[in-house]
């Protein structure tokens, strides 16, 4: 079996730093991507929907070019069963995961500052 | 006039009594009838009584002629009683009188009063030698006529010879002493029928005859009807020749009564048919006059009760000339209302007191109304008052006539919502505010959240790996990512501060600031970087242009502008950004030859806070944001229009 992918999608440069530690402490076997916004993602996912999407995305919300919310409304035409998405935003409100809800594809939401603990949760629930 | 008016008033009063008009024309009739039966009365009575006379004369002069003859015939008779007193020729002349006269039955020579010559014999040979000075019944009479020496009728009476008979007996007196009678005899029978009195009609009257008996002084009657007929009409005659009297009687005592009887009846019926009549064909009328007064009655006081509604209604009610606008009356909160006194208001038209933002509206909605396309329409319009502030009034027109019809007047009721619409104003005005500021403490707090939180989230992820790290250079590292989320930090709260003081800060400085000058400034400060792009900046902003607005303000939206439309040129283009002023809509243009941006998808998004669009490193979402939220201080608006690829134009609305 090979590597999971994990793709990142965030802005924050220093959250990018950060995220990379937290996911190298939690021990798993993956391989990491990152972008800055939605778009970026997106237009690298349609070069090859079938090899480049990754099995986890781990999502923010606000971002410029395109934010979290316009990326999951483009990603819902493409996205297969194999790939999970996890808001991970630094929102706290009420309104941003309602809305989350609405997405089935979207199958967690954490509030930053995210720990290692949530990726294996992520990551375990993933293995199964 | 007074007398027109006294014909209605008489006329009414018939018109409202018909049982009383009918009786009147009842008694009109009645008397008419009466009047006219006692003319008829008097009238068929002179008939009767001139027939009756007429029939008795005839009678009488029959009776007449029988008694000259009887006359002539005794004196013949007497002039064959010679000198001697002996009878020559008795039988031939007396059979040449009774042939000759058929009203003479018989006749005789009573020489001394005995009956010694009679003809015809055979028939009166009973009465030969009685002597009739003797007998006592006939003694009286024949003494009368030798009394008188004239000829003298005694009877009717019965005869010797049989029968009832009249007898004329003419005393004849020789050398001047009484010789005896010479007499006729005339039946009862013949002098009924040569009288005539048989021969008369008697289905009207009957005759009687009298004689008051020279004995018993009575009056004997010899005719049948014997009865009394003293209460009945009759007329009489007296012939003195026999003492008789003769009588006419009408048959039926109320002959007269009788003919005028039916005509009476009839007119009683007449009249009183007349009279019920009238007073039927008059009911209808007089229910249906009763009708009109009370209808009458209804208006008047409707009409009363609607001039009170009119002049005592709390709001304003005019009625107005469709086809002109000119006020024909109104009430008194009408003039209330627009400050004006009637007078003057009826020289005036709607349109001379109408707001002129509102007239043609008003026109609009008057023109249906005179086409009859509505009948009514209701609108908020505002007046001019006398003293020339504004009067909002609602206002509701409807047209006086049928759906379909053009109105000649229309009414117009006017209710002053001045207060209210002000109230309004002010409530919408508060309501914009807080919704505004709601708005705007949302976004903040939706700014707060994540902005600030992903820094305090960084921090947090950090300060754990410090207190985790194993080694100094891990540590330093951490450090070193705490340095940088601080900055970024520092420049979020500056941002922020920024935001907040442009709204909090009320008592701004404002000027009257040269546009043209202002963008030259922003041109010259923005130098370095026009020039690096190869760009243009086209001022075409008229010199004399001024606006009032806030000298930072102005300085930082122009800066902001210009510095994004070079920001965000096109790589395959040298940028070119032109500047006008639109004097009528008091509006600066800022056109540039930009990416652009899609409007679709980030219209909304465009003046928010962090909205970045580009991977444009500089682009940090905050200058759009400030730019509006300094427009809106400054109470003005900004619109955008953008292409992608083509240019973007921003348009800024001044106060």
């Amino acid at each position: 079996m090979s590597n999971k992918v994990i793709c990142i999608i965030d802005d924050d440069s220093i959250y990018q730093i950060l995220i990379n530690k937290i996911i190298a402490l939690s021990k798993t076997e993956c391989e990491i991507m990152r972008f800055k916004n939605g778009r970026e993602a997106l237009d690298y996912f349609t070069l090859d929907s079938d090899k480049n999407l990754p099995e986890i995305i781990l999502l923010d919300l606000e971002m410029p070019i395109m934010d979290g919310w316009d990326f999951m409304l483009e990603i819902d035409q493409i996205v297969t069963q194999k790939t999970a998405i996890y808001i991970v935003s630094s929102s706290i409100s009420y309104e941003d995961r309602e809305k989350a809800k609405t997405f089935t594809k979207i199958k967690g939401y954490f509030s930053k500052p995210i720990s290692s603990n949530n990726i294996l949760e992520i990551t375990k629930h993933f293995d199964k | 006039m007074s007398l027109k008016k006294n014909w209605q008033n008489f006329s009414k009063w018939f018109l409202t009594r018909p049982n009383t008009t009918g009786k009147l024309v009842f008694v009109l009739f009645f008397t008419l009838v009466c009047f006219l039966v006692q003319f008829r009365y008097e009238s068929v009575s002179e008939n009767q009584h001139r027939e009756m006379s007429n029939i008795l004369n005839v009678v009488h002069h029959n009776f007449e002629q029988i008694l000259k003859n009887s006359y002539t015939t005794t004196l013949t008779l007497a002039m064959t009683v010679n000198d001697d007193g002996i009878p020559e020729n008795f039988d031939k002349i007396a059979a040449q009188l009774v042939d000759y006269n058929k009203s003479i039955d018989a006749v005789q020579l009573v020489p001394n009063g005995i009956i010694k010559y009679v003809y015809p014999f055979k028939e009166n040979k009973a009465a030969l030698n009685y002597n009739i000075l003797t007998t006592p019944k006939l003694k009286e009479e024949a003494l009368k006529s030798i009394q008188s020496r004239l000829i003298y009728f005694a009877g009717p009476l019965k005869l010797k010879q049989g029968g009832v008979g009249t007898i004329g007996r003419l005393p004849i007196f020789k050398k001047g002493k009484f010789w005896g009678f010479s007499a006729v005899i005339i039946r009862l029978e013949t002098l009924l029928k040569l009288s005539g009195i048989e021969s008369i009609d008697d289905s009207k009257y009957y005759f009687q005859f009298s004689k008051i008996n020279p004995v018993s002084n009575k009056e004997d009657f010899f005719l049948k009807n014997k009865e009394d007929f003293s209460d009945k009409c009759f007329q009489s005659v007296i012939i003195p020749d026999g003492d008789w009297k003769l009588y006419l009687i009408a048959k039926d005592k109320n002959a007269v009564f009788n003919q005028v009887i039916t005509s009476s009846v009839l007119g009683l019926l007449f009249s009183l048919f007349c009279g019920l009549w009238v007073a039927s064909i008059m009911k209808k009328p007089a229910r249906l006059q009763s009708l009109v007064y009370n209808q009458a009655a209804k208006i008047e006081n409707s009409e009363r009760e609607f001039k009170a509604i009119f002049d005592q209604s709390p709001i304003g009610i005019a009625r107005i000339e469709t086809g002109t606008g000119k006020f024909i009356s109104v009430n008194p909160e009408f003039c209330e209302i627009i400050g004006y006194k009637e007078d003057e208001i009826i020289k005036m038209d709607f349109q001379a007191i109408t707001h002129p933002d509102d007239l043609v509206h008003n026109l609009e909605a008057m023109k249906k109304l005179k086409s009859g396309v509505v009948i009514a329409f209701e609108f908020e319009k505002r007046y001019i008052h006398k003293s020339g502030k504004t009067i909002w009034v609602n206002l509701t027109v409807s047209g006086i006539g049928a759906k379909g019809e053009k109105p000649i007047n229309h009414i117009a009721i006017v209710e002053d919502i001045t207060d209210k619409k002000s109230a309004g104003e002010d409530l919408q005005k508060s309501f914009d505010l807080v919704s505004d500021q709601n708005k705007r403490l949302l976004n903040f707090s939706y700014i707060v959240s994540h902005n600030l939180r992903s820094h305090t989230s960084n921090i947090e992820t950090i300060s754990h790996f410090i207190e985790t790290a194993e080694t100094e250079a891990e540590r330093d590292e951490m450090i070193d990512l705490l340095k940088k989320v601080s900055h970024s930090l520092n420049e979020t709260m500056a941002n922020l501060n920024e935001v907040v003081s442009i709204r909090t800060n009320i008592n701004l400085n404002i000027e009257h600031l040269n546009l043209n000058e202002y963008i030259e400034k922003a041109k010259l400060t923005l130098g370095p970087q026009i020039s690096m792009s190869e760009g243009t900046v086209l001022n075409l902003v008229p010199k004399t242009i001024e606006v009032n607005y806030n000298t930072a303000y102005l300085e930082s939206i122009l800066f902001n502008l210009i510095s994004n439309a070079i920001r965000y040129r096109h790589i395959d283009r040298k940028p070119e950004i032109v500047i006008s002023f639109d004097t009528d809509s008091k509006a600066l243009k800022i056109v540039d030859n930009s990416i652009g941006i899609d409007l679709k998808k980030n219209g909304e998004k465009i003046f928010g806070m962090y909205k970045t669009f580009s991977n444009n490193p500089d682009s940090k979402g905050i200058g759009l944001f400030i730019v509006k939220n300094q427009i809106d201080a400054m109470g003005g608006t900004i619109e955008v229009e953008s292409k992608l690829h083509e240019g973007t134009t921003f348009t800024i609305y001044f106060k």
